[in-house]
């Protein structure tokens, strides 16, 4: 199946490498570059390795969207069984203004706990890693910890945290001379769930940069200093820009998950069940269309058109990337 | 919908579901609302039933199934506490049959998994715990076994008149009723008496008497009303004389929230709700308990299982609560509402139906079922009438009413209800009405405009999945 080419020619892709569709595991662009640089002959063993990962990938990913494709098409009644039906489900979902409020709700959500996320996660990695921080390990660890707690779990805490007349936080804000801060008012809760994702992805961002901060050679950082640069101007004129792929990337992940926000909202909503609305993320609109009403055609149909969004949002980070010179 | 879905949880959102059912659950067995939520949320199959009760049965015969060898297999799907311990007595009574119990998550979780399992073909129980609302969902995907030929109906004498009727169709039987969900109203004997206010009996009254314990107490009211819960607002409802839905199998519909009654129901609850006479926090929420706790909610509008719950989270005014029945639209009238109870049904396509009936007969209309069903294990409210009309059963006392009896308020009201129809799209209702209703918590909608509202969506969902749709 490979055959051996001049090691001139251009590499050809990579089996197994498939476009960015936001919808892979975050890992997939990182494997990427090692899999190209790759000689011909090497290419075989290659595509075994990989083969574990595209069969879950066929199994698990493409044959289920398949099937959503499929099952958007019918519709099924309680009352007269199921047909075929085009594009109908299609046509509801892009009329439905819940599922757009969705939508909207969660650019917006995006737009801020992205940057901040990432922003916060910087500003503690290199604080790591200027090394001013006593027991810094230990931090890094407990900065970590977020991370490690399942969503559902750190979503039931903050919300026993947060609940009024119940909770401390509310409380402290009563006694700070807020009055009664309700955090699952439809004011607030955007922000609330702002709030509890960014503290759950910090560590996340933090251990990552960290990470890239500590591969810049120790040199490039003496030199600096040799020339008479203050810490601020090193991390922000050197350090900032040598992670910059970094940051991208993260700002790539963080996004990706971000347009899927789920966990919290419907954590949240067993809390305080008139904060979150049927369609308050569009992935609670997919949930609470096809197992909340029992209408898994429509389900599909919004699984689908959503799918479409975000691997069109991807692909467009992807352009932007391979245009920055990322991927060589 | 699908056909072959229809009686998808209501868990989804965890909103309609979660706050319908699993809510219901969590009283029952006085779990804490967190782990309600985490088990809920997780989707897990929190087994809180196979607790081990210390002296809980007899103990019987070494292994712990109880089964005896050669027996017919039969699994059961359910999750209220105290199943485990009547499914062991059943197999040590039975040697022809083993029962397995098996939690598949409670309510709504469960009725997502018997929906998926019907439509794979493969996988369902012999036997389902199904809530009474949710039986037509499953009726009408001709998913449950006729019980009539197995004898079953004979158990009807025993059984309070709205339990049976909610189990059968025309001249079929969908399941064996277990328990039954009477209302009442708990209210707070000193605060009542502190503010001279007399027990209510007619809607009329009630209303007066929570202007009158407003302007004594600004920050007190009368009781607590969560337009976000469907299931408590359509017991209400029921008991008014406005129940929005009538149906009785096959593709007619009526779905009814804007009618004179239901108007009357909406308008009575929304000037309590607008002068601030009765508060809104959600169901079994910590808020609710703090209220009733607290002296801030006078009285509570509760289903005969509802004490398990209060107990378990109020404090300082246990025993100050005495059960009276519920106030009518009319004086002199007898009207009765009923919110929860389960049902045991037999599933389409097991092998052992006969055995399967035999079992769910007995569960639900025996008396040695019953005395564990309603020990202290599983607290359930009998709709089976030897228990509740039993003088030992009707004296019993709470720790939250003190030596009074609240079993002969809600024994009456049991024999007294009228059965509701459910529709066979409660899963939808169940998950739309969370946001409609929370326009009104919120207060940018009232309760009449809400049910407008609501009326709409149902009507153009119920047409939508091919029903015949009568409106008013």
């Amino acid at each position: 199946m490979v055959q051996k080419t001049t090691p001139h020619a251009p590499p050809p892709r990579a089996p197994g490498v498939t476009p960015a569709d936001g919808t892979g595991p975050p890992r997939a662009a990182a494997a990427r570059r090692p899999a190209r640089r790759r000689a011909r002959s090497r290419q075989w063993p290659g595509a075994v390795f990989i083969s574990p990962h595209m069969l879950a990938l066929a199994l698990f990913m493409l044959v289920p969207t398949g099937y959503a494709v499929y099952d958007s098409m019918q519709t099924t009644r309680l009352v007269g069984g199921t047909h075929y039906s085009g594009f109908a489900n299609y046509s509801t979902v892009l009329h439905s203004a819940e599922f757009w409020d969705g939508v909207r709700r969660v650019l917006v959500f995006t737009g801020v706990q992205v940057p901040v996320t990432i922003a916060l996660g910087f500003f503690f990695a290199a604080l790591f890693d200027a090394g001013v921080v006593k027991y810094a390990r230990f931090f890094r660890t407990v900065f970590f910890m977020p991370f490690a707690v399942p969503g559902v779990v750190a979503a039931v805490m903050w919300s026993f945290l947060l609940l009024p007349g119940f909770g401390p936080y509310a409380k402290l804000m009563h006694t700070l001379g807020f009055g009664h801060v309700d955090f699952f008012s439809s004011k607030l809760i955007l922000p609330t769930i702002i709030v509890i994702v960014i503290w759950e992805w910090t560590g996340y961002n933090v251990t990552i940069l960290y990470t890239s901060l500590k591969s810049i050679p120790q040199h490039v950082t003496e030199a600096a200093v040799m020339d008479g640069a203050r810490l601020g101007t090193i991390v922000m004129r050197l350090k900032l820009p040598m992670v910059r792929p970094t940051i991208v990337m993260l700002c790539f992940l963080n996004t990706v998950g971000a347009l899927q926000l789920f966990t919290e909202p419907s954590i949240l909503a067993a809390f305080q069940p008139q904060a979150v609305s049927y369609g308050f993320t569009p992935t609670l609109y997919v949930y609470n269309t096809a197992v909340g009403s029992g209408d898994y055609n429509l389900g599909a149909a919004a699984a689908v058109v959503l799918a479409l969004i975000i691997g069109a949002l991807s692909l467009g980070a992807f352009a932007i990337r391979k245009r920055a010179g990322e991927f060589r | 919908m699908s056909g072959d879905y229809t009686g998808t949880g209501t868990r989804g959102t965890g909103r309609g579901r979660l706050r319908g059912r699993g809510r219901r659950w969590a009283a029952t067995t006085g779990a804490a609302a967190l782990a309600t939520v985490v088990l809920a949320a997780c989707g897990s199959s929190g087994d809180t039933t196979a607790t081990a009760v210390p002296g809980g049965t007899g103990s019987t015969a070494a292994g712990g199934s109880g089964c005896h060898s050669g027996a017919t297999n039969l699994t059961f799907w359910g999750w209220s506490a105290g199943y485990d311990l009547v499914v062991k007595k059943f197999n040590q009574t039975h040697p022809g049959i083993c029962v397995k119990l098996e939690n598949a998550g409670a309510a709504g979780d469960e009725y997502v998994k018997l929906s998926d399992a019907l439509k794979a073909n493969s996988g369902a129980p012999d036997v389902a715990q199904i809530e009474y609302f949710e039986l037509p969902s499953f009726e009408i995907t001709k998913s449950l076994v006729d019980l009539t030929p197995y004898g079953v109906g004979d158990a009807r004498t025993n059984e309070a008149p709205a339990a049976w009727s909610q189990v059968i169709q025309g001249s079929a039987q969908f399941a064996m009723p277990v328990d039954l969900g009477p209302l009442g109203l708990y209210y707070n004997s000193r605060v009542f008496t502190q503010h001279k206010i007399a027990v209510p009996a007619t809607w009329s009254d009630f209303a007066a008497a929570a202007d009158k314990l407003h302007a004594a107490d600004p920050k007190a009211a009368i009781t607590n009303f969560d337009p976000v819960d469907a299931q408590d607002v359509l017991a209400l409802m029921q008991q008014y004389g406005a129940f929005p839905f009538t149906y009785s199998g096959g593709d007619k519909l009526g779905i009814n929230f804007t009618g004179p009654a239901q108007t009357a129901f909406a308008n009575l609850w929304q000037g309590m709700i607008g002068k601030k006479e009765v508060s809104t926090a959600a169901d079994f929420s910590p808020a609710q308990w703090a209220n009733l706790d607290g002296g801030a909610d006078a009285a509570r509008i509760s289903p005969a299982w509802g004490p398990v719950g209060m107990q378990g989270s109020i404090k300082k005014t246990i025993g100050d609560w005495r059960a009276a029945p519920m106030p009518q639209t009319q004086a002199g009238q007898d009207l009765e509402g009923n919110w929860g109870g389960s049902t045991l049904a037999v599933v389409k396509g097991g092998a052992h139906a006969k055995e399967a009936a035999t079992f769910v007969k007995w569960f639900g209309g025996s008396a040695d079922a019953w005395r564990i069903l309603s020990g202290d294990v599983a607290g359930a409210f009998p709709a089976y009438t030897p228990l509740l009309n039993s003088p030992a059963f009707q004296s019993r006392t709470l720790p939250i009413s003190g030596t009074s009896q609240p079993n002969k308020v809600f024994a009456k009201a049991a024999q007294k209800a009228e059965a509701a129809q459910w529709p066979p799209i409660m899963t939808a209702v169940l998950t739309q009405w969370t946001s409609t209703f929370a326009e009104v918590t919120k207060g940018t909608q009232t309760l009449p405009q809400a049910f407008k509202t609501f009326q709409q969506q149902m009507v153009k969902y119920a047409k939508a999945q091919g029903f015949t749709v009568t409106e008013g």
